[in-house]
C-alpha cells in the first residue's frame, strides 16, 4: 500500500487504479448502508475517489489507509444526505439525526468488509430456501415489509421477526467463521 | 432492549422510508440509549448495504457464492473514477490559448460550449472539450448549429440556459479556475452578436452586481442553489429576476425550457426544476402533471423535488378540472401508468408519484364520493390514508373516517386538521381534538400540536402557552419539544422571503433572556437545560448568525454561573447541523469545554466524524 502511495506521489497517477480497484468495495458497502440508489452511490464513490486523490498530499502515512479514506466518505455520506434531505422538515431533520447516530457502529464494520463480505454469501447459502428467498425478496428486489406480509398473507411482525433472526443467525455464522 | 418486535418495527420502517414524525423520535431516542439495537440496526444497514453492493455487480442470488464473490472488481465503475480525476485536469492540458487565437469566432464558441459542457455535463465534458480543441478545420454556422441542436432545441431556452451563465458557475465552484475563465469570457463577449447570448462581466459578477436588463440563465440560478445553502441578498434578487422571466414565458415555453435544461445538466438542479414547474403548473397543471410523468430517474435531487411538483400539479388540476384529473389518473391507474413510475431517494419512497397521487385522489373522493374513498382506503398504505387524512382541513369530513382506522393512527391523522383549526380558533380546536375517539396520549399530543401551530401563527404568546398547555399530559420530552419551539416561533422575526435568510434581521435577540427564563420555569424537572439548549439552537440554525448565537448562549451560561452539559451539548448539535463550518468548529470548541462524559464524547466524535 505505502509502495502504491508512493507511486501516486511520485507522480504515477495510474497507481491510483490500484488504490480505487482495492478500497472500492469497502466505500460502496459503506455507501450502500445508507443509500438503496445505485446512481448515487456511484456517482458519490466516485467523488469520493477524487477527493480522495486531491487530498493525498494531507494523508499521514503513519495512519491507517482505509480509517482516513472511510473519514472522507462518511462526510461526502453525511453531506448527501444533507442535500437529499434539505428540506428541513422535521422528519428530514430526524432521518439525517439517525444515518448520523449510526455511523459510529457502522464504521466498526468497514475494517472486515471483505473478509465478512465473502461470508455472508456463504452463510446466506446455508440457510434453508424460505430463508433465501425473504432475504432475496427483502435486500435484493427490495421488497418493503408490509409489502412482504401482504404477498405471503401473513402479518408484518411475522416477516420483521424472521428477519431478525435470520440476520442474527447471519451475523452468528459470520464471526464463527471469522473468529471475530 | 425494551419490545424487541416494537423496536425491529421501527428499524424496519426507518429503512422503508414510512416512519412518521413520532415514530422517528421514537427510533432515535431507542437509538440514543440501545446500543443493542444500534448494533442490531448496523447489521440490517450492513447486511442492506453489501447486498445492495453485490446486487450492482451480479444478477440474483441464486448462485451467490459463485457469482457474487468472484471478483468484487467493477472495472467500468474503477475506470469511471480514473476518467473522472484525469477530465478534471483535462482543461489546463488543451491548448486553450492557441484555440482562442483564431480569428474564427465560430471555434471560440465551440471551445467556449465544449467548456460549458465540461461544468454542465461532466460526463461529455471531455469528449467536447476534446472535439473543439483538437479540430483543425474552421468550424462554421453549420457545425455550430449541429453542436447547438444537440443541447438545446429552442432559441428562448438557449438563452435562458447558456446566457452568462457559464463562468458563474466555475467562478463559485473552482476558485483555481478564475483567471483562465476569465480570458475566456472576455472572448465570449464577442460571440454575442453570432449566438444571440447575454453575458454578465466576470467582475460585476465577483462584486455581485448584475445587469438587471441582462437575461439571467438556469445555469447562473442553478450555481446558486449548488453553492452553500445560504442565499445572499443579490443572489435571491437573480433568483427574482429568474422567476420573473419564467412568467413571461408560455406553457410550451416552460415545458421546452424544461426538457432543455434536463439535456444540458445531469442531473439538474432541483430547485430549478421547482422554479420551472411552478410557473408551468400555474398555466397547464394538466400539461404539468404528464410532464412530471415524463421526467423520472433523473437524479436525486431531481427526483426529491419533481416528487412534490408532480404532486403539486396534479392537486392544481383536481381543483381546475376534477372530472378529467380524475379521469386522467383512472385511466392511467388501470393501463398500470403509475406504477412505480419514479423511484425517489431511499427513505423518501412516500414520494413515488403512484402513492403522492393516491393520497391526492383519495383526499378528493373523500369530499366527493365518499363510498369511493372508502374502497380506495383498502388498497393503500396505511401511512398514505394517514398522510391524506392531515391534509383534510373539513374537521366534519375527517370524523367520518377516523373511526375508520386504528386508534394509534387516529391523532396523526388528525394533526392536519387541528392545525387548520388551531391557526385561527384554538380553542375550538381543543373542543375538537376532546370530542375525537383516541387514547389521551395522542390527544394531548394532537392538543400540543395545537399549541405549536397557535404560537407559530402568532395567536399565543409564552403565557398563553403556559395556561393552554397546564392540563395537558405530556410525557417529558414531548413538552420540552412543545415549549423550546414555541419559545423559538415567539423569538423568530417572519421572513418576508421564505427564501431568504437576513442573518442580521432574523431574531429579537432581545427576546431570548425572557423567553430562557419562562423556559427554565415551564420545563419539566430535569429537562430544562435540554429546552434552553434546544430553543438556542433553534434560533442558529434558523437565524444563521453564529455571533448573535454564541453570545445568547454565553450570556446564558453567565446568568446561570457554570455550564450546563445538557444546554451545551444540544446547543452544538444545533450547531453542528450547519452546513458551514465554522459552526461546526464552534460546536466542538464548546462541548471540548466541558467535563468529559459519554453523551460529551459521543457528539464530538459525531461532528469531527463529518467535518
Amino acid at each position: 500500500m505505502h509502495e502504491t502511495l508512493k507511486r501516486v506521489r511520485a507522480g504515477d497517477p495510474l497507481a491510483f487504479r490500484e488504490i480505487v480497484r482495492e478500497y472500492g468495495p469497502m466505500v460502496r458497502v459503506q455507501l450502500f448502508s445508507h443509500l438503496s440508489d445505485h446512481h448515487a452511490v456511484e456517482d458519490l464513490s466516485q467523488e469520493i475517489f477524487v477527493a480522495a486523490y486531491w487530498a493525498l498530499e494531507s494523508y499521514d502515512s503513519t495512519r491507517d489507509f482505509r480509517t482516513w479514506l472511510s473519514a472522507i466518505a462518511r462526510n461526502k455520506l453525511m453531506s448527501h444526505l444533507r442535500k437529499q434531505y434539505s428540506d428541513k422538515n422535521s422528519a428530514n431533520v430526524l432521518t439525517v439525526d439517525i444515518h448520523e447516530l449510526m455511523l459510529p457502529d457502522l464504521g466498526r464494520c468497514n475494517a472486515a468488509t471483505e473478509a465478512v463480505t465473502a461470508q455472508l454469501l456463504n452463510c446466506i447459502d446455508k440457510h434453508p430456501e424460505k430463508d433465501r428467498l425473504l432475504v432475496e425478496a427483502r435486500y435484493f428486489e427490495e421488497e418493503s415489509v408490509t409489502a412482504i406480509a401482504e404477498r405471503l398473507r401473513t402479518t408484518v411482525s411475522a416477516i420483521s421477526s424472521n428477519l431478525y433472526r435470520i440476520r442474527a443467525q447471519l451475523r452468528q455464522c459470520i464471526e464463527e467463521n471469522l473468529a471475530l | 432492549m425494551s419490545n424487541p418486535t416494537h423496536s425491529r418495527e421501527l428499524v424496519e420502517g426507518f429503512i422503508d422510508g414510512t416512519l412518521d414524525d413520532v415514530r422517528l423520535t421514537e427510533l432515535k431516542q431507542l437509538l440514543q440509549t440501545d446500543p443493542d439495537l444500534r448494533a442490531s440496526m448496523a447489521m440490517e444497514m450492513r447486511l442492506r448495504g453489501l447486498l445492495r453492493a453485490r446486487r450492482n455487480d451480479s444478477s440474483g442470488l441464486g448462485d451467490s457464492v459463485a457469482k457474487a464473490t468472484d471478483g468484487f472488481s467493477p472495472q467500468r465503475h474503477d475506470d469511471g473514477i480514473i476518467d473522472a480525476i484525469f477530465s478534471r485536469a483535462i482543461p489546463s492540458t488543451i491548448p486553450f490559448k492557441s484555440s482562442l487565437k483564431t480569428t474564427n469566432r465560430f471555434a471560440r464558441a465551440a471551445v467556449w460550449l465544449g467548456a460549458f459542457t465540461w461544468f454542465g455535463n461532466k460526463a461529455n465534458a471531455s469528449a467536447v472539450v476534446s472535439t473543439a480543441a483538437q479540430n483543425s478545420t474552421q468550424l462554421t454556422i453549420a457545425s455550430i448549429s449541429i453542436l447547438m441542436k444537440k443541447t438545446v432545441t429552442s432559441i428562448t431556452a438557449a438563452i435562458l440556459v447558456l446566457g452568462g451563465s457559464g463562468i458563474y458557475v466555475i467562478h463559485r465552484n473552482n476558485g483555481t479556475s478564475r483567471n483562465r475563465l476569465a480570458s475566456m469570457e472576455t472572448e465570449i463577449q464577442s460571440l454575442n452578436d453570432q449566438l444571440g447570448i447575454k453575458t454578465t462581466s466576470l467582475a460585476n459578477r465577483r462584486a455581485g452586481k448584475t445587469n438587471s436588463q441582462k437575461t439571467v440563465s438556469i445555469t447562473q440560478v442553478s450555481a446558486i442553489h449548488d453553492g452553500d445553502n445560504l442565499i445572499t441578498r443579490q443572489e435571491g434578487e437573480i433568483i427574482d429576476r429568474f422567476k420573473k422571466q419564467l412568467a413571461g414565458l408560455d406553457a410550451e415555453g416552460l415545458k421546452t425550457l424544461l426538457l432543455d435544461a434536463e439535456k444540458l445538466s445531469n442531473p439538474i438542479n432541483g430547485h430549478l426544476v421547482q422554479y420551472i414547474m411552478k410557473e408551468l403548473i400555474s398555466k397547464d397543471p394538466a400539461g404539468a402533471t404528464q410532464l412530471a410523468m415524463q421526467l423520472t430517474s433523473r437524479g436525486l435531487a431531481f427526483q426529491f423535488h419533481l416528487s412534490h411538483q408532480a404532486a403539486d400539479a396534479f392537486r392544481a388540476w383536481q381543483a381546475k378540472d376534477p372530472a378529467a384529473a380524475d379521469a386522467w389518473y383512472v385511466a392511467t391507474a388501470a393501463a398500470g401508468g403509475l406504477n412505480s413510475k419514479n423511484i425517489p431517494p431511499n427513505g423518501l419512497e412516500n414520494l413515488a408519484i403512484d402513492r403522492s397521487f393516491a393520497r391526492l385522489r383519495f383526499a378528493a373522493q373523500m369530499k366527493t364520493n365518499p363510498t369511493e374513498a372508502a374502497s380506495m382506503m383498502a388498497t393503500m398504505l396505511p401511512d398514505d390514508v394517514t398522510a391524506a387524512l392531515k391534509e383534510v382541513t373539513n374537521p366534519e369530513t375527517l370524523l367520518a373516517f377516523l373511526p375508520n382506522l386504528p386508534p394509534e393512527r387516529r391523532g396523526p391523522a388528525a394533526e392536519g386538521a387541528i392545525k387548520v383549526m388551531a391557526s385561527t380558533d384554538l380553542k375550538a380546536a381543543f373542543t375538537w381534538a376532546k370530542s375525537l375517539e383516541m387514547d389521551e396520549p395522542s390527544r394531548n399530543h394532537l392538543m400540543a400540536t395545537g399549541i405549536e401551530t397557535a404560537v407559530g401563527n402568532g395567536k399565543l404568546d409564552l403565557a398563553g402557552v403556559s395556561e393552554w398547555s397546564k392540563d395537558l399530559s405530556l410525557d417529558a420530552k414531548r413538552r420540552s419539544d412543545m415549549l423550546a419551539s414555541a419559545a423559538a416561533s415567539v423569538s423568530l422575526i417572519p421572513r418576508k422571503n421564505p427564501n431568504v435568510v437576513e442573518v442580521e434581521n432574523s431574531v429579537y435577540w432581545d427576546r431570548v433572556a425572557g423567553s430562557t427564563d419562562w423556559l427554565r420555569k415551564e420545563a419539566p424537572a430535569g429537562s430544562a437545560g435540554e429546552a434552553v439548549g434546544d430553543y438556542l439552537g433553534k434560533l442558529s440554525y434558523n437565524s444563521r448568525n453564529l455571533d448573535q448565537s454564541i453570545k445568547a448562549y454565553e450570556s446564558e451560561v453567565a446568568r446561570q454561573g457554570e455550564p450546563d452539559p445538557d444546554l451545551t451539548i444540544t446547543f452544538a448539535r444545533w450547531l453542528s447541523m450547519s452546513d458551514d463550518d465554522q459552526f461546526s468548529a464552534a460546536a466542538l470548541k464548546l462541548l471540548k469545554q466541558l467535563p468529559p462524559s459519554e453523551k460529551r464524547n459521543d457528539r464530538i466524535q459525531l461532528i469531527e466524524m463529518n467535518r
